[in-house]
């Protein structure tokens, strides 16, 4: 299949495009860098002034100064180990996201397939619908417990709970997509006698990519919101056991700059996952 | 008496709430005929194509097709729906190709091959050969409409089913795609028999053989058989002075002026009919 290339105009748009042009688009590309680096600024600047009057107002609270020192000494050294208690920054980060990423591929695993099996068969969604429903607003420590149980391991069941809480909106959404298909490619396949399984292969799944990807996009967003919270009760390493931790130490500007970190993570995730968005769109054609 | 190819055998269709649309419909078409339903929006004619198609049934009576009841599609029947309906993540050589894939399921090297040809072939009738990479979202109405023709040309049906095939494209791009439609199907002998819905008298006294004028609905059933009395090929012009040209036209424009069984239908004067389509072709 030939979703993943570019059109044919697209790459010929780029590759011919005249000098006067280019220098224009050059400008309009710094003007618009200027102007997104000085909304950024802004920005900083707004937030910068809130957290300092929030400092002066509750003394406890560190202001942006002495976090950013804080910051800057954590990731200026994110990678060392000094026994269990004291890792980096960056050890933190990635014992999370290694999590997130085993729960939510799990999770896209088990996701996927049900949603098409719910967008396809009316009954299925009828009988799953209502267990999704009751399951989807469950609070993600609520499964703690259960993870515990189950896989007698703290680590496991942050595991666990990011995979059933990035499981709802991929099921979804993916229903969504899979239910959405228009009459008329559900006559082609008829009239020209697709079997079942190039009906999935060319219509079901292109179809509904845009809306998995963004189902999925979701779920991320859910797993790393799930993780900090999960590791705060599971223990041990991560970004949320290093806040629960720095808490303890009653040492706010280190969860001041994990919540920055966390942030920042958090965007990156997400626009991994737009940039995959608009490489799976495609023009529908009336 | 000989069994007709194509029959449709005291058709009606009712939907749910109690609407009649048509009402004991009967006709019969012969193999190799090219026979175009028309009527006004709404009198059913697109139904019966999709009966014929077997995406529909009716509700009493029968389609048949060489004696046999039409229950579902089959691959002895091709369709080009209202509205090209191509699949936007395919190029216009795989929407072809998956259709062809589709109908001839071989997976064997030369029944590739031979499929690829048969793509091949048909793209290059209808000009798209060079265009066969690209998607329906960069071709104009006319280039879409021109894959969904080939696409139902070249899964080699024995009845080719055209809903409004050209509705929605400009007039002179319109009589282009007629003339390609004719060149089709002279080149593809196995395709012999076509059956058209369309509301353009022009389009229909140009390509067919027979005319059934439809009364409107509700409760539409088939007002006459008109047939064409211009011998093939036929060409545009020439035809024009054809003198039985203007008088089946005449006639199918009183039948369709005619009043039906629910209204009176306004047709309006000749100079206005057909209009132009308000859609942009190429």
């Amino acid at each position: 299949m030939t979703l993943l290339t570019r059109t044919a105009g697209q790459a010929r748009r780029t590759a011919f495009r005249p000098p006067a042009r280019s220098l224009r688009s050059l400008r309009a590309a710094l003007a618009s860098a200027l102007g997104g680096s000085a909304s950024l600024l802004g920005a900083a600047l707004i937030l910068g002034l809130v957290w300092a009057a929030a400092a002066l107002y509750q003394e406890d609270l560190p202001g942006p100064l002495a976090t950013m020192g804080t910051f800057w000494r954590l990731v200026s050294d994110p990678f060392y180990d000094n026994g269990p208690n004291d890792k980096g920054i960056g050890f933190q980060l990635m014992a999370s996201l290694v999590r997130v990423f085993k729960g939510f591929l799990l999770a896209s695993l088990v996701a996927i397939p049900l949603g098409i099996l719910l967008g396809v068969s009316p009954l299925f969604r009828r009988v799953f619908d209502p267990i999704v429903q009751v399951l989807r607003p469950v609070s993600p420590l609520a499964w703690f417990p259960i993870g515990l149980v189950a896989l007698q391991s703290a680590p496991n069941a942050a595991i666990f709970v990011v995979f059933i809480c990035s499981l709802w909106p991929t099921v979804i959404n993916t229903a969504m997509g899979v239910s959405s298909i228009p009459e008329s490619h559900k006559q082609v396949a008829r009239v020209f006698q697709f079997d079942r399984w190039k009906y999935l292969t060319r219509i079901v799944l292109p179809h509904s990519l845009p809306y998995i990807v963004t189902g999925l996009r979701l779920s991320m967003g859910i797993a790393w919101l799930v993780i900090v919270a999960a590791e705060m009760l599971s223990g041990g390493t991560g970004i949320g056991f290093y806040v629960w931790d720095s808490w303890n130490a009653l040492n706010l500007e280190q969860v001041l700059s994990a919540i920055l970190l966390i942030g920042i993570v958090g965007l990156a995730l997400d626009r991994l996952f737009a940039f995959a968005a608009s490489r799976f769109s495609y023009t529908e054609v009336a | 008496m000989a069994m007709p190819y194509l029959a449709l055998n005291g058709v009606s269709k009712s939907f749910k709430g109690g609407y009649t649309a048509l009402a004991g419909v009967d006709l019969e078409i012969d193999r190799g005929e090219f026979v175009t339903l028309i009527g006004h929006s709404g009198c059913g004619k697109s139904t019966l194509l999709r009966m014929i198609a077997g995406l529909d049934g009716p509700t009493s009576g029968s389609v048949e097709l060489e004696g046999r009841p039409i229950s579902r599609p089959g691959a002895d029947r091709g369709m080009v729906f209202q509205g090209h309906s191509l699949l936007p993540w395919l190029s216009v050589y795989a929407n072809v190709y998956e259709a062809v894939d589709a109908v001839f399921p071989g997976r064997r090297a030369p029944e590739k091959q031979e499929k690829r040809e048969r793509v091949e072939r048909v793209l290059r009738v209808v000009g798209l050969w060079d265009h066969r990479d690209k998607k329906p979202g960069e071709l104009s109405g006319g280039m879409r409409q021109r894959t969904a023709v080939a696409r139902a040309f070249a899964v080699v049906p024995r009845v080719l089913l055209l809903d409004e095939p050209f509705g929605a494209i400009d007039a002179l791009t319109r009589s282009g795609l007629q003339d390609e439609l004719l060149s089709l199907w002279n080149f593809d002998q196995e395709t012999e028999t076509v059956v058209m819905v369309t509301h353009d008298i022009d389009e229909a006294v140009y390509l067919s053989d027979r005319v059934a004028v439809m009364t409107n609905g509700p409760r539409a059933t088939i007002r006459e058989v008109v047939t064409v009395p211009i011998p093939r090929p036929r060409e545009r012009r020439s035809m024009l002075h054809h003198p039985e040209y203007a008088s089946t036209r005449e006639h199918l424009l009183d039948l369709l002026a005619a009043p039906g069984r629910a209204e009176v239908a306004e047709v309006p004067p000749y100079p206005l009919w057909p209009t132009p389509s308000p859609y942009s072709g190429d």
